[in-house]
């Protein structure tokens, strides 16, 4: 197939696709779950990739995801050694989308925690499955979302009971091999925190050869009354791929979400959190950290929803661009009639480490309600030439020196990561990119 | 050591330094003195390597080679060490980690061996004590969160840890409290020896009571209006500025 190339072509190619896949499943595709998967392709064919006319995707030019003619992910990959290397258990393994046993480790009907692949948990619970699996998924506007959905089938599933505190991180990583060009894969995760619960998770996607490959990602996480989830994201795809990544939470009261993601990796990518505080005092952070170089595209987007009192929201996006890579990010706070004594915060500071580079930074409030703080700001700058002097000063050269403060402008993402081996792992990752 | 010939110096058009001349040998301390928006601070990071001025006329010659050329990182190398009137803040690079950084950039530019970890905080261990400075500071991000005077010290820490062969204090003393002027004053006496030079920026004389000058200069809208011994900070002292301000006008043309 060659090339992509109108609205009618695209909704041809990926219709084709699901009849494959449709093919594929053999009898499973008698579940209630393929009701989701239908109405889900029928949507997404409606809605078409978005087009930068969309308000939500304005920066981002997704011609190139668009026009590729992307396969189904099938068959069984090899891993390549080492590459799980420094990841403990407990652990999820997904190779091209599709779950690994071998490589992972699963508890099933534990008390406090489940974690397993989706198919498996439908078997030991389903009653969770039919009312969670899609739920907060905004297949109706969300394109990626829908063809994600269409095609839903592998995935993760963490459950942590009521009143469970999981000490341990629950890892789940998501490698794409090198395997046929131009692959799609649709991992998906679901995260259930029932009341009273806390749960760390760190979630990874890292590829392992130099084609060209889709990740188009759905992630669904509900908080219970006071639960508390800490979700990472270390995004270290090949240079290569795609990666669209679209994670709704729902929180119900006191819960606090927090998302810390970590954007190191992919040729474009899009990194979105739809969080909707729908209790009272609850709380949700999102910070993120992109590094782009070369001709990275990366978007990140979040749409944070306050729909009740007294909740907060803190964000904190870092971008920093070198060469002729390109930063996205917009902020959308809504806040609801109801949603009284809100206080939502939204931070985004960009660095430009070349001429070549470039951001775009959008904030956008919906303030419906009259008691409310919220704050946002928004910088974008170059190397602090009083802080480059400084440290020349001292002896260090100018390359150094750059490398330092960038270091700097970088850490404080690091500060709030709360599992040690991923902050010194990020650290690593960033003194190694610093050369210092 | 260092030879500042008719020094024109400013930004954006704007003269901040008209025409400052000044000799400074090794084993010398100079003290220079004037109100503020002299131009002390000009003259002290130009002398460093700032670029944000722009040097209209005149030459600065250290230890006989055209200081003017040099790079900051290069100058530091060659035992050029300015303590900052406001020591610039560095999230998420330990203090430690920096000072290990400068220190070995500085001896690897000379030819020296790199010191290790063990070797480097025996210095550290050694120096701080010197300044009388909490150990936690190390560990604490460069100047981030720190107290003024907390940040003073630090930067004598530096000094001594680096050991310059010429020392530029720009106003280490202001907003020090006399403890903490004892120790600053400590520090450069400890580093002051026959091969280094020293200049110490100020506006007040009583640092001046802890190091003894040899030569006190006056600095006025960006010239030098006098010079003289230590004598001349007790006048100031005692007069101020004021009755310098004639001599800071151009001489009448005869
Ligand atoms: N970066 C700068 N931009 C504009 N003006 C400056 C700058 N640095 C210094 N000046 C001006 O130069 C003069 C001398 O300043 P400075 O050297 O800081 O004086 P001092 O240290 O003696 O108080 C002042 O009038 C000041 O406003
Ligand atoms: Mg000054």
């Amino acid at each position: 197939m060659t090339a992509i190339k109108t609205r009618e072509e695209q909704k041809d190619w990926y219709l084709s696709q699901f009849r494959l896949f449709e093919s594929s499943l053999n009898g499973d595709a008698g579940q209630a779950i393929h009701s989701l998967r239908t109405a889900a392709i029928e949507r997404f064919s409606e809605l078409g990739f978005p087009t930068s006319k969309s308000e939500e995707w304005k920066y981002t030019n997704l011609a190139s995801i668009v026009s590729t003619p992307f396969r189904l992910a099938l068959g069984k990959a090899d891993v390549p050694a080492g590459t799980l290397d420094g990841i403990p258990f407990p652990r999820l393994v997904f190779v091209n989308g599709t779950f690994s046993r071998e490589y992972s480790s699963t508890t099933a009907g534990n008390e406090s925690l489940t974690m397993a692949s989706l198919p498996e948990a439908a078997k030991f619970h389903p009653e969770l499955i039919r009312d969670f699996l899609g739920r907060y998924a905004d297949v109706r506007t969300q394109a990626f979302s829908a063809l994600n959905t269409a095609f839903l089938y592998d995935g993760a599933f963490i459950l942590v009971r009521r009143g469970a505190v999981i000490e341990e991180p629950v890892q789940l990583v998501f490698i794409s091999t090198d395997r046929e060009e131009q692959c799609i894969a649709f991992p998906r995760v679901l995260i259930i925190a029932e009341e009273n619960s806390q749960v760390k998770i760190v979630e990874r996607f890292k590829g392992t050869g130099g084609n060209t490959y889709f990740n188009n990602i759905v992630g669904e996480t509900i908080l219970g009354p006071n639960a508390v989830v800490d979700h990472y994201r270390i995004q270290q795809e090949s240079e290569n791929a795609y990666h669209v990544s679209h994670s709704h939470v729902h929180q119900d009261r006191g819960s606090v979400y927090s998302s810390t993601a970590f954007l190191w990796g992919a040729a474009l990518s899009r990194h979105e959190v739809r969080a909707v505080l729908n209790g009272e005092g609850g709380e949700c952070r999102a910070r993120s950290l992109y590094l782009g170089k070369n001709r990275q595209h990366s978007d990140i987007h979040t749409v944070l929803e306050h729909a009740a009192p007294r909740c907060q929201s803190h964000q904190l996006v870092k971008t920093m661009v070198d060469d002729e890579a390109h930063g996205v990010f917009s902020g959308r706070i809504v806040v609801h009639p109801d949603a009284q004594k809100t206080n939502a915060i939204q931070t985004n500071n960009n660095l430009l480490l070349s001429e070549s580079a470039a951001v775009d930074t959008k904030p956008q409030l919906e303030i419906f309600a009259d008691d409310v703080r919220c704050t946002h700001g928004a910088t974008i700058g170059k190397i602090d030439e009083e802080g480059l002097f400084y440290l020349r000063s001292r002896g260090i050269d100018e390359q150094q020196a750059r490398n330092v403060l960038t270091y700097a402008f970088a850490s404080e993402v690091l500060e709030s990561v709360a599992i040690d081996d991923v902050r010194r792992e990020m650290d690593e990752r960033l003194h190694r990119q610093f050369r210092f | 050591m260092l030879e500042v010939r008719n020094l024109h110096a400013g930004i954006e058009g704007t003269e901040i330094l008209k025409g400052i001349n000044l000799s400074v040998k090794a084993g010398e301390v100079h003290a220079i003195m004037g109100p503020n928006g002299s131009g002390k601070s000009t003259l002290s990071q130009i002398l460093a390597g700032r670029k944000t001025y722009t040097v209209t006329e005149g030459e600065i010659l250290y230890e006989g080679e055209n200081l003017l050329n040099m790079s900051p990182e290069e100058r530091a190398h060659r035992g050029i060490f300015l303590a900052f009137q406001y020591p610039v803040e560095i999230p998420g690079v330990s203090n430690m980690y920096f000072l290990k950084m400068a220190l070995n950039s500085i001896r690897k530019a000379q030819g020296m061996e790199e010191l290790d970890a063990m070797d480097f905080l025996t210095l550290v261990k050694d120096k701080i004590s010197l300044v009388n400075m909490d150990e936690a500071l190390l560990r604490r991000p460069v100047n981030a969160g720190f107290s003024g005077g907390e940040k003073k010290r630090n930067e004598i820490f530096q000094m001594a840890i680096l050991e310059p062969r010429l020392a530029i204090l720009d106003e280490t003393d202001s907003g020090l409290d006399i403890d903490a002027l004892r120790i600053v004053a400590e520090g450069v006496n400890t580093l002051r020896s026959e091969d280094n030079a020293i200049i110490l920026v100020t506006h007040y004389q009583r640092l001046l009571n802890y190091i003894v000058p040899d030569y006190v200069h006056v600095l006025m809208n960006g010239a030098i209006v006098k010079s003289g011994g230590r004598e001349l900070a007790l006048e100031l002292e005692e007069k101020g500025y004021d009755w310098l301000k004639e001599e800071a006008q151009p001489a009448p043309a005869v």
